[in-house]
């Protein structure tokens, strides 16, 4: 999968020798994480939202409070990337209001080039995803993206393993459906 | 079709990349630190709400919701000076929900409102209800969660009980998606958050939805906080600083609005 390289960067991370007191090391050291997650966050948050715009939004909200207690995170959690990744899945699913804030992080073309980079967009498959409803499309992402089983996945948003399984097998017979009907034949193989 | 195959394919296409801004690294450090900031300054003028923070910090980084920040330090009002506001107007409020309020009926309830000749010409202010300084019909905030919904304007969300352990709403006949809350109450403090809903809302000061954002800064000029979202706007509300408005500007006129209290502990 496409994310392994930051998977595997974690325990580096951990191995080094990092003065968790309240100091500029710690911004250090936070600005250096970011650094290195972000390409592997935005595209985890793409997934997730189903938009480069709203992935933008969601990482830089997240990495901010993350960053604002960051030496606890790092301290407690171990795995910061994990813990990111896991409170950007339960953000998307929480969050009231899809406004959006002037994007500082991602570098998003506008109108032609967009359209061209991101004719992704016409993917039935991608579209019948983002049609899903956040909770159920952030199973799937989980499941097929980060490669989590039931149990994780219903761990990381404190829901029962039922509510996964079921979550999961409507999105399923969703996407199914939509991607019979809209075009037949298309992924028959 | 073989869907996993599919789903592991969408996945792995490099087209999901979104690329990195330059600078982004710095943005989001700068932005942290003013989260922190934020988080600092609330905690030192004390505030039940601290103790949400200090309890839960996976909550407050699962719980994006509208829980982006934190109140301004400079609301350090106690809640309890919501009671006497709160009681004092409930009996109109009340009126408000039985007989759907005509011009005059607003003009006796809200007492603050500027006279016709600051408000804008036509009918803008027909039909529209008092939304504060602490009511909205027969909702007001502090009031039991029992109390609110005896009122019948609400029904539970979807997911009617939200991560931090608050109860949130829909209006009745407006069902939102899940944890897109209307209303929300607290078990600590009651009714905290109500948005405008059913009924079209005027606060005493003259803004209704649709005032342009010069009006409203007019009408509330000091910030009293923030809770992070896109072109809002939060004022103590003139009279009562221990509740606040959460006003949502767009396209430079007043798009949403919210009646909160300052001190609550259902989100930041």
């Amino acid at each position: 999968m496409a994310t392994i390289s930051l998977e595997l960067w974690g325990p580096a991370w951990l191995s080094r020798g990092v003065d968790w007191g309240e100091g500029a090391v710690i911004v250090d050291d936070f600005a250096e994480f970011v650094g290195v997650s972000m390409p592997g966050l935005l595209r985890y948050g793409h997934a997730l939202t189903g938009n480069p715009h709203d992935a933008a939004d969601l990482v830089q909200s997240v990495l901010e409070k993350i960053g604002s207690r960051w030496s606890s995170v790092a301290h407690k959690t171990g795995d910061p990337l994990a813990y990111t990744r896991r409170a950007m899945a339960n953000a998307h699913i929480s969050r009231w209001r899809r406004t959006r804030r002037e994007n500082l992080v991602a570098d998003i073309p506008d109108t032609v080039v967009t359209r061209e980079r991101y004719s992704f967009e016409d993917e039935p498959l991608w579209q019948a995803l983002r049609d899903l409803p956040p909770r159920q499309r952030a199973v799937i992402v989980l499941r097929y993206y980060e490669g989590l089983s039931e149990s994780e996945i219903a761990h990381t948003l404190g829901v029962s393993a039922g509510t996964v399984k079921s979550q999961a097998s409507k999105a399923m017979a969703t996407l199914r459906t939509k991607l019979a009907t809209t075009v037949e034949g298309r992924y028959e193989s | 079709m073989n869907l996993d195959d599919e789903l592991n394919r969408l996945f792995g296409d490099e087209r999901l990349d979104v690329p990195v801004r330059a600078g982004a690294a710095e943005a989001v450090v700068a932005g942290a630190r003013r989260v922190r900031r934020r988080r600092v300054a609330m905690t030192a003028a004390g505030g039940a709400a601290a103790i949400a923070v200090i309890a839960g910090a996976a909550f407050v980084l699962v719980d994006r919701g509208p829980a982006q920040s934190v109140p301004g330090s400079d609301v350090s009002i106690a809640a309890t000076s919501d009671t006497a506001a709160t009681s004092a107007s409930a009996p109109s409020s009340q009126a408000q929900v039985s007989a759907p309020p005509s011009s005059g009926t607003r003009a006796s309830t809200v007492t603050k409102r500027p006279t016709s000749t600051t408000v804008s010409p036509g009918n803008a202010y027909d039909g529209t209800v008092p939304f504060g300084p602490s009511e909205y019909l027969a909702l007001r905030l502090g009031m039991s969660a029992a109390d609110a919904e005896a009122t019948g304007l609400i029904t539970p969300n979807v997911q009617p009980t939200s991560s931090k352990g608050c109860k949130g709403y829909d209006y009745k006949g407006t069902k939102n998606d899940a944890m897109h809350y209307a209303v929300l109450i607290s078990p600590t403090y009651g009714l905290v958050r109500m948005a405008n809903g059913p009924a079209r809302p005027a606060t005493p000061e003259g803004i209704i939805l649709g005032s342009s954002e010069a009006d409203l800064k007019k009408a509330y000029p000091t910030q009293a906080g923030s809770h992070g979202a896109v072109g809002e706007w939060v004022v103590s509300v003139p009279g009562v600083p221990a509740n606040q408005y959460w006003v949502i500007v767009r396209d430079g006129k007043v798009a949403e609005m919210r009646l909160e209290s300052a001190i609550q502990d259902c989100y930041e």
